[in-house]
């Protein structure tokens, strides 16, 4: 009876347990640790609404080491110009460093999707690190004057080693409600 | 010559081609959009105009997606929605928009109870201080429908409190009418007839509210409210007229449970009030009394709210007011040898933190339903009354409750200690 009971809690915990896109990291020379994302999370239907609305989509990417204070972020926009049909995407990995691209297809995106992306960097050796990952609606590239003002009062610039994370987190707290949030764990050795 | 210059036309057409596709770009400006048309869709019982009124957009102008965004807070702040989607599509020409505000309504029915049982340390009853959040309606219920393109009709009961010590707090019946988009500027006006319970009276009184947009994120809201008390076989009656001149800066992206976004007003105010009727001597005689006050003050608040997750969020506000009463006439007996010009103020702290049980999808689709924990300062400080007329000038609660809502209304129910 206990047994039966058991394995009924664990089916019913299996089907309403939401299956997670796991996507992969990979650590990268100069001590850098980098997300490569799922096609498959592009299909989300949540997702897929919003890269359908014509409006941007933000996916803001969060990294922390575990028990310590460093912290690194990078973030993507993609937007569908409706006129153009073309996906514009920008990529802000943790060095600032800015891709911005149109792609001709949705097959284009979702390849250059799975590209790693730069999030964290470290004076290397073994980490780990959680990561979240929030997909908010609309650009947070307009709120640079939010930014800029909070970033001089000191009080978030201060609470993150990475060299995005105060875009990032000023980004979170601003925009929009999260239209889903995602979260892993991964132990990486950087060099 | 002309076959190189041709050939060089080609040459830089087809690199254009090529740009468009899988092409880096160097400098992406923001987009905006020119918005031929509004689309609203899926409303059944809202006026699109109304809808489109409140977003403070115009068809045949050209938005950024922060201003888009900042429609789209305000529409999903608007009462009589659960949330509304904004999306894009193609317009009658290139460059051209149609905006779609597809809406998830609430019913004709509406209400709002925030029913939070509070056990107090000592024997004083427990003080009714309106949080920062809900500063003067803890209950409301009625309906609302819309009427043409631009009205609304509402009828039902709603709690009035605040922090003032020179005004009467009520609970009364209301019947009104909002036109919104007043000729065309985004400014709306109600006027409601209410009649206050239990406090006698015969005389329904007006109220009149008028919203001016002065940004997509301020507004500034002229309110003049007559309440009448009392009257009749009654001993007391009292004519009340307040005014407030609100200014408000409001990012919130929820007209009652927000995760997120900044509220800041500041409120200048003005009260009348005319007090008359008669205490009874030791002789069963009647000693008639008659007052007049005057009251102005200057209130401020101000709410934070972090979203922390998905489903959590903290928030934390505070406010503050003072005010300066001048009384004219004959007092009655209690407070006669009182001075005739009292200077008040109070000062409220509030902060929690609020966990969802639904995902985003489901809060668009179907409410909230969440757990919160909340804690409040509040202090009150008035020359004449002291402690005689509050009990205690300070108050400090914690209360845990869980909200829902719906389709129909909000309900808050919980419990909490008061010290």
């Amino acid at each position: 009876m206990v047994k039966r009971l058991a394995a009924a809690i664990i089916v019913c915990v299996a089907l309403s347990a939401r299956a997670q896109p796991r996507p992969s990291f990979a650590a990268l020379p100069g001590a850098a640790a980098a997300i490569s994302l799922p096609a498959s999370m592009l299909d989300e239907k949540a997702i897929r609404k919003q890269l359908n609305s014509g409006l941007t989509t933000v996916f803001l990417m969060i990294a922390r080491e575990r028990g310590t204070r460093n912290a690194g972020a990078a973030r993507v926009e993609i937007r569908y110009d409706l006129w153009d049909e073309v996906w514009i995407v920008r990529k802000i990995e943790v060095d600032k460093r800015i891709e911005q691209q149109r792609l001709a297809s949705f097959d284009a995106l979702a390849k250059w999707w799975k590209n790693p992306v730069r999030l964290f960097v470290s004076d290397g050796g073994n980490v780990v690190l959680d990561v979240e990952l929030r997909v908010l609606p609309f650009s947070a590239a307009e709120e640079r004057d939010a930014r800029e003002w909070i970033s001089k009062s000191g009080g978030v610039a201060a609470t993150g080693g990475g060299g995005g994370i105060v875009d990032a987190l000023i980004g979170t707290t601003i925009t929009a409600r999260p239209i889903t949030t995602y979260r892993w764990s991964v132990e990486l050795t950087l060099k | 010559m002309t076959l190189r210059r041709l050939l060089l036309c080609l040459l830089l057409l087809a690199s254009a081609g090529f740009a468009r596709a899988d092409a880096p770009l160097t400098d992406e400006a923001p987009a905006r959009f020119f918005i031929e048309r509004i689309d609203v869709r899926n409303a059944t019982r809202v006026s699109r105009d109304v809808v489109i009124a409140e977003s403070r957009l115009r068809e045949g102008a050209t938005y950024s997606e922060q201003e888009l965004r900042e429609a789209s807070l305000r529409v999903n702040r608007a009462p009589y929605l659960i949330s509304a989607d904004f999306s894009l599509e193609k317009g009658s020409e290139r460059g051209k928009y149609v905006l779609v505000m597809t809406l998830n309504e609430t019913r004709p029915f509406f209400f709002l109870l925030d029913g939070v049982f509070y056990v107090a340390r000592d024997n004083h009853a427990r003080l009714e201080y309106p949080s920062v959040l809900s500063s003067d309606n803890d209950i409301a219920a009625g309906f609302r429908f819309f009427v043409g393109p631009r009205g609304a009709i509402h009828f039902g009961i709603e709690g009035v409190a605040d922090n003032r010590s020179y005004t009467s707090d009520y609970v009364t019946f209301a019947i009104g009418y909002t036109e919104y988009d007043l000729f065309g500027t985004r400014a709306f006006a109600t006027v409601n007839i209410k009649k206050p319970f239990g406090v006698g009276g015969p005389h329904p009184a007006p109220q009149v509210v008028l919203g001016i947009p002065l940004s997509p994120n301020q507004t500034m809201t002229l309110d003049y409210d007559q309440t009448e008390f009392g009257g009749g076989d009654d001993l007391r009656s009292q004519s009340q007229r307040i005014f407030t001149a609100r200014w408000s800066y409001n990012t919130t992206n929820h007209p009652v449970l927000p995760t997120q976004g900044t509220v800041l007003t500041v409120t200048p105010v003005a009260v009348w009030n005319h007090v008359s009727g008669f205490d009874v001597g030791p002789h069963a005689e009647h000693i008639p009394y008659a007052t007049r006050q005057r009251s102005y003050g200057l209130e401020a608040t101000a709410q934070r709210y972090w979203e922390l997750t998905e489903r959590d969020s903290v928030y934390a506000g505070v406010g503050a007011g003072v005010a300066r009463t001048f009384e004219h006439g004959v007092q009655p007996l209690y407070l006669r040898g009182t001075p005739e010009t009292v200077d008040s103020s109070f000062g409220i702290f509030d902060a929690g933190i609020a966990h969802s049980f639904w995902s985003p999808e489901r809060v668009a689709k179907d409410g909230e339903s969440r757990v919160q924990f909340d804690v409040h300062y509040g202090r009150r400080v008035d020359e004449r009354f002291g402690e005689f007329f509050f009990r205690k000038p300070e108050s400090r609660e914690a209360a845990l409750s869980w909200v829902r809502r719906n389709a129909w209304g909000t309900l808050r129910l919980g419990a909490g200690y008061s010290w």
